[in-house]
């Protein structure tokens, strides 16, 4: 056949393909969910039947007879009796957003990012070979329909851009990337591909039946007369038989049945098509027995046209007898046939195949990996984009590496025994995953060491003796018989198949149930655990169920959440939600503990559990009031990533200023109790102060009757002054708790200005004469009478002259009363020549209990709250009070009374608005 | 060798009390008035035990504990906080910082005596 026409049908068929996909999710996009069927559902389960079902079974069925069911039986056997598993992992998948087999587990456990990866690791290792199988079988077959004499090992040595086989894979994951390497989000995203897939499986079952009926009823007579010529040849007849006569049969049949039922719920395309793809749990119904009906036909005619390839052929490999039989006989039509359902097998698996390892990949190693980049760094690029990269490049990665693989290392092993040594790993993954959807004690530590050892027994009995037969590997030294890699510990009557599963596997289960009995859960696992065990229960009160402790601010959220899927999907999805909840999301500044669990839901869905546990915990803040640089950083940000549209715009701005109204009410509501509580610890940190030094000190005198004399008459003074300096700080709270209360009303005399300051100063004469202080007074008055409260107003000037006395230096002070009569008030003003006070203190010092501390003057004696007493005081007054000062100059407290005040009492009345300011 | 007792407090009076009390009981004591003289006094004199209060001007009693612990030659060395601050916030954060005992003020002097001296007796058996 000329290669030309058979590169022409290998283009349009990828056109069709490419034609149908565009067309399936064109209907999805105009809302046309008729696509979304049981039958589709069922059909793409069947991307089971790889290149492998396809040629593979008919050359094992020529070898070994109906040996070959047992791939099928397993799968048989799961889909109508294991249906309650599937539909569990569906509705776990569905509630957490998971989108890939990998993620499924890592969630399971805590959302471990190692779990995620070493998974991964274990599907690239396993899958990529298959992949890889199915390269080769689409190379083989192009050949045999193009040359003479095809030659199988020819496919090694051409070089790469010579090589058919690297264009399909190239188209391929064109296909895949456009097609598959979407986000999941949005239900139904990949139903172009879902479909392609069902329509794939379709195809290989009508070139397979085709194949089959022409042999038997173009070529024989039907089944009695193919049968019969066999059972003449006594070298076929066995064939016929199941061939379970022997114990090591037996073995065989079970195990590998074991393998294909694992296989089967385990291998990532079969994950991909059954569990994230499904679009509603009912389809299992259907799928239930629909499937098992496709695997029964397309086995239906394999054992018949092996046979006839047998009776017929000689000389080909009995892989390809389903070419080679039209071919041989001249029905060049019905090889094309059969061609492109071989090449549907093949490319069907490729491309969910790769779909589901490179989501793996992008949400276990490339995602992650991006979070340490600051996202505020980039905003004008969203992480959608990001996240497709990572998803279109991993596409890339994994078909480019099953294509080396083809090329460069699958000569050297034969096709079943990539494809059952592939099962074989996939199938390690069972036991974690399994039981750990019913056992809720099953965790991390016993899921790591199942692997581990799965992992290496799997390498120990079936990739070690592979690699010393081919001479990739050679040891100088015999292996011990116990520890023989293909009869371990004596094991015998096992194929070597059969052998390495059951010893990987049965170690692998031992040691999951060993390791988690003996080891404790993680908070976050046992939550997990509990989510997957009781899905059926959990799922409606999912959101409100989990712990996350803290809260977040909802923009934060909304930005990370517009971050990685759109701004558009964002939006509509907060819809979705505040719709459910009956909430309006633009009046919540902060994000509940439900609200965060939807987000990472939704993140779930794009970078997987792991990566969005990771960004949603980066969100999550302790209970701390948000500092206005942060505000205005995500304002900052958050203009950047205002889209064009004008409309967007405006709500956005309108979004943002209600937020920041609220923002800045909130702070100052907060303010307020922060200063109530900061007044109430104060005042109780400020009493217990002088206590200590009082109960210290009496119990060393009391305990103590040894002291020195000198000693303990200090010891006493210093009592009678810290409980002096108890006293005036009770008066003084006292004090003023009665003035903000209005207990205290001022009694309103004639006073003269004089008198005051007279008295002040004779109540700190000796403080004066103490520090040998200078004062100079001066009096630019008239008569200097007043209306005024006369102690009170004793009492400011006095709290001023204190103040000056304590910041003043030892012998040098000088201190300086000035008092002014100017437009009917009188002005006092009290300067010292201390260390002065600096600008930024100069309202806060008439706050309760400010002190200003600094090096020089270490513990200001008092109380603290002489200055707000004066303050309070002559604010009633009607007067003010203020300080100029410079450090290092000197402080100057300057405050003025009016001589007149207005008739009314006012003390009270006024004194609120004061407090109120 | 007595043990080394670092007291830092800026209240002189309730410094003097508590020297004269660890003094009498067989402490080597060293005072310091705020957390600056603290610093220097614990890396002068590396004490075996340190009485801290926490509210004192510029570096306050949890930056000294933080900065205490995070010596490599100080590791054994107990944190007593003596603070007049007594929520249970306070309280968290000071046993947080890496500090051993948290006693709030006014204290007894027989109860604090004691439960140094008890906190001492434990590295020695150690």
């Amino acid at each position: 056949m000329s290669s030309l026409v058979v590169l022409v049908v290998v283009v349009l068929y990828l056109g069709l393909l490419f034609g149908v996909a565009y067309w399936a999710d064109y209907q999805v996009r105009k809302g046309r969910n008729w696509l979304m069927n049981p039958y589709i559902y069922a059909l793409s389960t069947g991307v089971y039947c790889s290149a492998w079902t396809f040629y593979g079974s008919v050359g094992l069925a020529s070898q070994s007879g109906l040996g070959y069911l047992t791939t099928y039986l397993g799968p048989l056997l799961v889909a109508p009796l294991g249906w309650f598993l599937i539909r569990k992992m569906i509705r776990i998948a569905r509630v957490k957003s998971i989108n890939s087999l990998a993620d499924f587990v890592a969630a399971r456990y805590g959302k471990s990012i190692l779990l995620g990866r070493v998974i991964t690791l274990i599907c690239i290792i396993s899958i990529v070979p298959y992949i890889s199988l199915q390269i080769k079988a689409i190379t083989y077959s192009i050949s045999i329909l193009t040359e003479e004499t095809p030659d199988i090992s020819a496919l090694y040595t051409t070089s790469v851009l010579g090589d058919v086989g690297f264009y399909v894979t190239l188209l391929l994951a064109i296909f895949s990337i456009l097609f598959g390497g979407r986000n999941l989000r949005t239900r139904g995203k990949h139903q172009g591909m879902m479909t392609v897939i069902a329509f794939e499986s379709l195809i290989k079952l009508v070139a397979f039946l085709a194949v089959g009926g022409f042999v038997c009823f173009s070529f024989y007579d039907g089944f009695a007369d193919l049968f019969g010529q066999v059972q003449a040849r006594p070298d076929l007849a066995p064939l016929l038989t199941l061939g379970l006569d022997e114990l090591s049969a037996q073995y065989t049949w079970i195990w590998r049945t074991i393998l294909a039922m694992l296989a089967f719920l385990m291998l990532p395309r079969q994950f991909q098509v059954m569990v994230i793809e499904n679009e509603n749990e009912n389809h299992l119904g259907k799928s239930s027995w629909l499937f098992p009906l496709y695997l029964l036909a397309i086995n239906f005619f394999v054992l018949p046209i092996a046979l006839a390839g047998n009776l017929l052929l000689d000389g080909v490999e009995p892989d390809m007898y389903v070419l080679y039989l039209p071919l041989r006989q001249g029905e060049p039509v019905l090889a094309l046939l059969a061609f492109i359902g071989g090449f549907s097998a093949a490319t069907g698996m490729i491309i969910v195949s790769t779909v589901a390892l490179s989501t793996m990949i992008s949400n276990n190693f490339l995602t992650p990996s991006m979070i340490p980049i600051d996202i505020k760094t980039d905003v004008n690029r969203s992480a959608v984009s990001y996240v497709s990269v990572f998803r279109r490049l991993s596409i890339l990665v994994v078909l480019l590496l099953a294509y080396s693989y083809y090329k460069f290392v699958s000569q050297y092993f034969s096709l079943v025994s990539i494809g059952l040594t592939a099962f074989v790993a996939i199938a390690q993954l069972a036991p974690a995953t399994l039981i750990g959807l019913y056992w809720k004690k099953g965790n991390f530590w016993g899921t790591l060491t199942g692997l581990a050892f799965g992992l290496g027994l799997w390498f120990y009995t079936l990739i070690l003796p592979a690699l010393l037969q081919t001479g990739a590997l050679q040891f100088s030294f015999v292996i011990p018989f116990p520890l023989h890699p293909e009869q371990l510990f004596g094991l015998q009557h096992f194929d070597k198949i059969s052998h390495a599963l059951f010893w990987s596997l049965t170690i692998n289960a031992f040691l999951y149930v060993l390791v988690s009995s003996m080891t404790r859960s993680s908070v976050s696992e046992q939550n997990q655990a509990e989510i997957f065990v009781d899905i059926l229960n959990y799922e409606r009160t999912y959101e409100q169920s989990v712990a996350w402790n803290g809260t977040a601010y909802v923009g934060d959220l909304e930005r990370l959440v517009e971050f990685f899927v759109g701004q558009d999907a964002a939006r509509e999805a907060f819809q979705r939600y505040g719709q459910r909840k009956g909430i309006n999301l633009k009046k919540a500044k902060m994000a509940d503990a439900e609200f965060i669990t939807y987000v990472e839901i939704l993140l779930t869905g794009v970078i997987g559990a792991a990566s969005a546990r990771i960004m949603v915990s980066s969100m999550i803040q302790e209970n701390e009031a948000m500092r206005i640089e942060d505000v205005m950083a995500i304002l900052q940000e958050s203009k950047t990533l205002i889209s064009d549209n004008k409309e967007l715009k405006k709500k956005t701005q309108e979004l943002r200023q209600a937020g920041e109204k609220l923002f800045f009410l909130n702070q100052k509501l907060r303010e307020q109790s922060r200063i109530r509580n900061d007044f109430v610890s104060t005042v109780t940190h400020e009493l217990r102060t002088p206590l200590t030094s009082i109960r210290a000190l009496s119990e060393i005198v009391a305990q103590n009757e040894d002291m020195e004399p000198e000693e303990r008459t200090y010891f006493v003074q210093q009592i009678v002054v810290e409980t002096e300096r108890l006293t005036h700080l009770i008066n003084e709270i006292l004090d003023l708790e009665r003035f903000e209360s209005g207990k205290i009303t001022l009694n309103y005399q004639p006073t003269r200005i004089r008198d005051v300051i007279e008295e002040a100063l004779r109540s700190a004469q000796p403080l004066l004469e103490n520090k040998k202080i200078i004062l100079s007074k001066f009096f630019q008055v008239r008569d200097g009478l007043l209306e005024a409260d006369r102690d009170r107003l004793v009492q400011v000037t006095l709290n001023l002259l204190s103040n000056a006395i304590k910041h003043t230096p030892e012998e040098s002070g000088i201190i300086r009363i000035n008092t002014q009569e100017i437009n009917q008030r009188i002005q006092i003003s009290v300067e010292d020549n201390g260390v002065g006070i600096g600008p930024e203190n100069h309202q806060v010092i008439f706050e309760k209990f400010h002190q200003v501390r600094d090096k020089d003057n270490r513990k200001p004696q008092g109380t603290g709250l002489g200055l707000s007493i004066a303050r309070t005081i002559v604010e009633l007054h009607r007067g003010e009070i203020w300080v100029e000062s410079d450090p290092g100059k000197g402080a100057k407290f300057i405050f003025w009374v009016p001589i007149h005040q207005p008739h009314e009492n006012p003390s009270t009345h006024e004194y609120e608005n004061i407090d109120r300011r | 060798m007595n043990t080394k007792i670092l007291i830092v407090d800026d209240e002189p009076n309730i410094l003097m009390a508590l020297d004269f009390l660890f003094r009498k009981s067989g402490f080597h004591v060293f005072v310091a008035r705020d957390g600056e003289e603290a610093l220097a006094l614990l890396q002068q004199e590396k004490p075996q035990v340190m009485l801290l209060d926490i509210m004192m001007p510029d570096i306050d009693g949890y930056q000294v504990c933080q900065y205490a612990r995070r010596q490599e030659k100080l590791r054994d060395m107990k944190i007593v906080f003596l603070s007049a601050k007594s929520q249970t916030d306070d309280i968290k954060k000071g046993i947080s910082l890496g500090a051993d005992r948290y006693i709030t003020k006014p204290f007894s002097t027989k109860a604090l005596l004691k439960e140094v001296q008890e906190l001492v007796s434990d590295v020695a058996s150690c």
